[in-house]
């Protein structure tokens, strides 16, 4: 069954690495992790894969700075009317919405990160019984995520 | 440049993207010359955004004692001076 930590039904796709099973939404609070060869009633349940923009999402570790992104949102959107590649009455709906996408794919890796974690805590007393690097770990669950995910880093 | 290349043109399509989607927006060109301009743009901007990063770093080296890198408090002061840079383009 589920590492005790986690409360919600398994999300996303399974992606099988190194014997962990992941899947879950990029917001830890829902982030899930289920054993290999777990329970198969289990894969029944919902399954979800949206990635959210986290509230919390730290500006130091994002790609670019959160005002940074703004401003390139900005940028974008009086660029591309000014120079009459797109018309709107609403310049200001623009930039809000290039802005929100924006955010939310410079805030991606941190996303896949955190539920890196989030997976890898759930299989913190497995990893240590059987010796396995935690940051090797780190790289193969990431590269799993990126790739269920269909992630540009 | 912190944005590789295609990081920048998977912005510059997921953009397209939301702008087709949105009822209030006409393309006045074609969504691909759309996606290439909004990669032109990001790349000219994020060019720049190096020497933000730049400028901000030799602030805190500058600094009377030595701050090392990775500390909270240099984590603080890259972060209002990086800021205090971006300002200073009008954002």
């Amino acid at each position: 069954m589920y590492p005790e930590s986690q409360e919600h039904a398994p999300i996303g796709q399974d992606a099988q690495q190194g014997g962990i099973g992941v899947a879950g939404e990029i917001n830890g609070n829902r982030a899930c992790a289920k054993a290999e060869g777990e329970d198969a009633t289990e894969e029944a349940r919902p399954r979800y894969a949206t990635l959210l923009v986290s509230e919390a999402t730290s500006d130091l570790l994002m790609l670019l700075s959160k005002e940074y992104v703004g401003y390139l949102a900005r940028e974008v959107a009086k660029k591309l009317l000014a120079g009459e590649f797109i018309a709107t009455k609403s310049a200001a709906a623009v930039t809000e919405k290039v802005h929100a996408v924006m955010l939310e794919e410079f805030s991606l890796e941190d996303r896949i990160n955190d539920e890196v974690r989030v997976i890898l805590e759930a299989y913190s007393d497995e990893m240590r019984k059987t010796g396995a690097n935690y940051q090797e770990m780190f790289r193969k669950v990431k590269q799993e995520l990126v790739r269920k995910y269909k992630a540009v880093l | 440049m912190r944005v590789n290349r295609d990081k920048a043109n998977k912005v510059a399509h997921v953009v397209a993207d939301a702008l087709a989607d949105m009822g209030e927006v006409d393309f006045l060109e074609d969504r691909n010359t759309i996606r290439l301009e909004i990669r032109r743009i990001l790349e000219e901007l994020l060019n720049q955004e190096e020497k933000i990063d730049q400028a901000a770093r030799h602030k805190i080296e500058n600094q009377k004692r030595t701050i090392l890198e990775g500390s909270q408090e240099w984590d603080i002061l890259y972060r209002k001076y990086y800021n205090e840079e971006v300002k200073k383009l009008g954002a």
